[in-house]
């Protein structure tokens, strides 16, 4: 609004921006956009092409649309978001948000610190602790599934789709619970109370009352999960992407084809194409929270 | 009755999310720890065992350098760039700021990884300290600026107007006053930078090769990966170990200035 | 010590323009209220003074300088700000001396002078403490402190009062008048509170839409409002304003509401070129009307329809057909609701107004 500034003036406020400006322009900007002409190339990681890549235009592409590999991987990328972000985490983290809405004390500190928790360490220890927990032989699932005389599963070769489901489930649901507890925290608490002297349900309260009103964070919520989730890289360390590339997310399929197969070109034009999908989720959001603030 | 319900449904929600992190208490302090969940006899001799593995010493090591060099650079001038952003105007400046939101979201580890590792390798920084916190820095810049921002947004700018008036030069007011006030902020996304980097694992296991520039997080892959399950005690020690730093500073942050959730974009 | 001057200054924000040809002389030592509305500019006059907006347009004078390109630290000057900006990180002594600190005043100096100002102010028990373990007044002297600590030509005072509760206020303002007749400095007083502006000021200047519309000592601005506009702002209850016909009675000035004739007093200039019949506004303090008991004689009729008795006066809404008047009486009358009354209105101290709001005397 002001542009005669006494505080700061054009020049300085010019050369506090710029360290940061040419960090994320280089180390950020630049490879995204990069991405998109390593696609159009045959660079690899050794050989001749390493040295002389040539542009080979939308072959990669082409190639990765009739790859079975790709689709397999894109099928079972739709299924991880779906199941983990959308039913998953969501379901489960608005569940717990109304259950611990409006409660206080240790019991809520001591459920909301351990889904924090999950959320918090490092994802190379979540994965070993899921590697051992769900352990055929002496994993801790499999021992609760023998005290109430289940037999033993070998999740990750009966269930793999499901395994990492339920692993990014309980890895992300945090998230969730925040935003969707904080989101409760605005509706007044007058609206329910009134809803409930005039004798509505619980259920019929929280549908026409909490859930029209938490309408906007539950899409806010919906595009970020399915952003994050569909950036994720830790099923990799659970599984490899195995069995039998059961597991291969499009980020472990990226991997794998750039960096054990070192196909750069080919690798860059997926990363291009996973681009563009968070480059598409990315602007419906910000066109939702512009909306919601005029 | 429905009060019950919903205590019983909380008491077995938390016990789901507390079961899978059960083994990280229990396995460290095994003499013989498997995959299961059993403590015969308590034994610190895991803990020792990893302070006395040169690699995983060097991964720790590591792991802090090159978070707290990322750190220092990225809270620098995340605050430089925020306070700009909040207390000048000029003409793009809502374009900049939109652009680096669209960024912080569309360009994670995942999607860049391959351009990511060809840009490093151009520019020799493949395999380097230096090259990894480079990229540490451009990655965490945007989401870290825009918490700030918001800090700074909340800062009345009577206080600054008001040193001007008393005197002070725009020097002195950025000195003696703006910088003061920026302070909590700087240590919360400080804190932010420091346990995102400390947790990374992608990143590292792209760019580095070299065992002895690894951090802690890669040095934990590799363990299992090629010694296998003897070892199994080592591991879950370091694990632990690694773990704590991560918890400790979410539980100060949040103890001082409440759980606020700063993802990547935010609403 | 010195006189402001601010000749034709304007003042826009992306074309909105906030304030507008603003020409106003502040006296050296003279306590000087700018009086508004919010939106109507006084702020935004206040930090062109203070060299934290630069005009778009004018001039602006301390003393015989000419500060209008100049930063705030050239002009000497101290400012109050709303909510009193004290540092949060430093104490309150620290506070007080910053203006002396960056001024470069050895340690020894800047100790002696925080603590007279601060016995001078009565908080030199606090000045050890955080401004925010402090109360809010305790507060708002602390930035007093911080602002006549270096001795500055000129006051600035951005709403001080205003996040003070009522009781509190009225004796900090008592206070800050009596501090600035002592040390004498031009200060320059931002509110929208007309009765703080009253009681403090020796001139006000009434703002509006970024325009000052009427500067003058506090009564004569009450007295003689240069528009409706002004005469509505200053008081509580405000002066009423009630719609009439310029109707002269055999030579006699004169204006007849609702069928009553109310006879002004002669020779007031400016009601010459009015021909009878004319729309005017006539305006009368609440103080101003005489409250007489029955339906029948001299005055506007009109029956009781609220009283509220406050202590030494009484407020009273009287219902007539020209509108809703409120009446201040001193005596103690026995009224209710419905009751029939008669209101006369001191005729010397009634005003005219065209009916676009212009004064007409």
């Amino acid at each position: 609004m002001r542009c005669d500034n006494p505080i700061i003036s054009r020049k300085v406020a010019t050369t506090f921006m710029l360290p940061a400006l040419v960090f994320v322009g280089v180390f950020l900007a630049f490879p995204a956009i990069w991405a998109i002409y390593i696609g159009l190339t045959n660079l690899t990681l050794t050989g001749r092409a390493a040295i002389e890549p040539k542009v080979v235009g939308f072959a990669n592409f082409a190639a990765i649309l009739r790859d079975p590999f790709f689709r397999n991987s894109l099928w079972i990328t739709v299924r991880f978001v779906f199941g983990s972000a959308i039913v998953g985490q969501m379901v489960l983290g608005l569940t717990l948000a109304l259950l611990l809405h409006n409660r206080k004390g240790v019991l809520k500190d001591i459920v909301s610190g351990v889904v924090i928790l999950a959320w918090i360490i490092p994802e190379v220890v979540v994965a070993y602790l899921w590697v051992a927990f769900l352990d055929y032989d002496f994993g801790l699932l499999n021992s609760l599934r023998a005290a109430v005389g289940l037999r033993h599963l070998n999740w990750f070769f009966e269930h793999p789709v499901f395994s990492i489901i339920l692993f990014n489930t309980w890895r992300g649901t945090a998230f969730s619970m925040l935003l969707l507890g904080a989101a409760l925290q605005t509706i007044p608490p007058s609206y329910i109370e009134t809803a409930e002297v005039i004798g509505a349900s619980p259920w019929r309260k929280f549908r026409d009352i909490i859930l029209p009103l938490i309408r906007p964070h539950l899409v806010t919520c919906a595009i970020l999960v399915t952003i994050w989730t569909f950036n994720v890289f830790s099923p990799f360390l659970l599984t490899g992407g195995g069995p039998a590339f059961k597991t291969e997310l499009l980020s472990i399929y990226t991997y794998r084809n750039a960096f054990k197969y070192f196909k750069l070109g080919y690798g860059s034009a997926i990363s291009t194409l996973i681009l563009l999908i968070n480059l598409t989720l990315a602007t419906v959001y910000m066109r939702l929270a512009r909306a919601r603030r005029a | 009755m429905r009060r019950v319900l919903s205590l019983i449904a909380l008491v077995a929600l938390a016990a789901a999310f507390a079961l899978p992190i059960l083994w990280l208490v229990t396995a460290p302090f095994n003499a013989k720890p498997t995959l299961g969940l059993s403590l015969p006899k308590p034994t610190l001799q895991n803990l020792y065992g990893v302070f006395k593995n040169p690699s995983a010493v060097t991964g720790l090591k590591n792991s802090l350098m090159q978070s707290t060099a990322t750190m220092l650079i990225a809270t620098a001038t995340a605050t430089m760039a925020a306070y700009a952003f909040s207390r000048a105007a000029f003409r793009g400046r809502d374009t900049i700021l939109y652009v680096l939101i669209l960024l912080s979201s569309v360009v994670s580890g995942v999607s860049a990884m391959v351009p990511l590792y060809v840009l490093m390798q151009r520019l020799g920084l493949l395999d380097s300290h230096a090259g990894l916190i480079l990229v540490y820095v451009g990655g965490l810049l945007p989401t870290n600026m825009f918490i700030m921002k918001d800090f700074v947004d909340s800062i009345p700018r009577a206080y600054e107007e008001a040193a001007l008036v008393d005197g002070s030069s725009p020097g002195q007011v950025l000195l003696n006053i703006a910088f003061p006030l920026c302070r909590p902020g700087m240590a919360v996304i400080a804190v932010l930078i420091f346990v995102s980097t400390w947790s990374n694992f992608l990143v590292p296991f792209i760019l580095l090769r070299s065992p002895s520039k690894a951090p802690a997080s890669v040095a934990i892959y590799s363990f299992f990966n090629e010694v296998g399950i003897p070892i199994l005690g080592l591991i879950a020690a370091y694990s632990l170990i690694y773990t704590i730093p991560v918890v400790a500073l979410y539980i100060i942050v949040n103890r001082k200035f409440g759980f606020r959730f700063y993802g990547g974009i935010k609403s | 010590m010195a006189e402001v001057r601010l000749v034709s200054v304007s003042k826009s924000f992306d074309k909105v323009d906030a304030v507008t040809d603003v020409t106003i002389t502040i006296a050296d030592g003279e306590f000087f209220t700018l009086l508004g509305p919010s939106g109507c500019g006084k702020t935004t006059t206040l930090r062109m003074i203070a060299g934290l907006e630069r005009p778009t347009s004018g001039r602006i004078f301390i003393g015989d300088r000419d500060v209008t390109e100049l930063p705030p630290k050239a002009r000497n000057i101290a400012m109050v700000f709303q909510n009193y900006a004290l540092y949060p990180h430093m104490t309150v002594a620290e506070n007080i001396g910053y203006p002396l600190r960056i001024r470069n005043k050895s340690r020894k100096d800047i100790e002696a002078r925080t603590l007279e100002v601060a016995r001078n102010l009565a908080i030199s028990d606090l000045i050890h403490r955080r401004p925010a373990e402090i109360s809010g007044g305790q507060q708002q002297r602390a930035a007093l402190a911080r602002a006549i600590i270096h001795e500055p030509n000129v006051f600035l005072f951005d709403e001080p009062l205003s996040n003070l509760d009522a009781k509190l206020r009225t004796d900090a303002r008592t206070f800050l008048k009596h501090l600035q007749q002592t040390l004498g400095i031009t200060t320059v007083y931002v509110t929208h509170d007309q009765s703080e502006a009253m009681a403090m000021s020796d001139r006000i200047a009434v703002m509006e839409k970024g325009r000052v519309v009427q500067v003058g000592p506090p009564l004569e601005v009450y007295r003689h409002p240069t528009n409706t506009f002004v005469a509505e702002f200053l008081g509580n209850p405000p002066m009423n304003l009630l719609r009439s016909t310029y109707a002269p009675v055999s030579g006699r000035p004169a204006v007849e509401i609702d069928g009553s004739c109310v006879v002004l007093s002669d020779g007031q200039a400016g009601l010459d070129r009015l021909s009878p019949g004319t729309e005017v506004v006539l305006g009368i303090r609440p103080e101003d009307i005489g409250l007489f008991v029955g339906a029948e004689g001299e005055g506007i009729a009109g029956e009781v329809f609220v009283v509220e008795p406050l202590g030494y006066e009484t407020l009273v809404s009287v219902k007539t057909r020209a509108g809703t008047v409120k009446v201040k009486t001193f005596e103690d009358m026995d009224l209710t609701p419905g009751l029939a009354v008669r209101l006369v209105p001191n005729t010397k101290r009634v005003r005219l107004f065209e009916s676009s709001g212009a004064r007409l005397y």
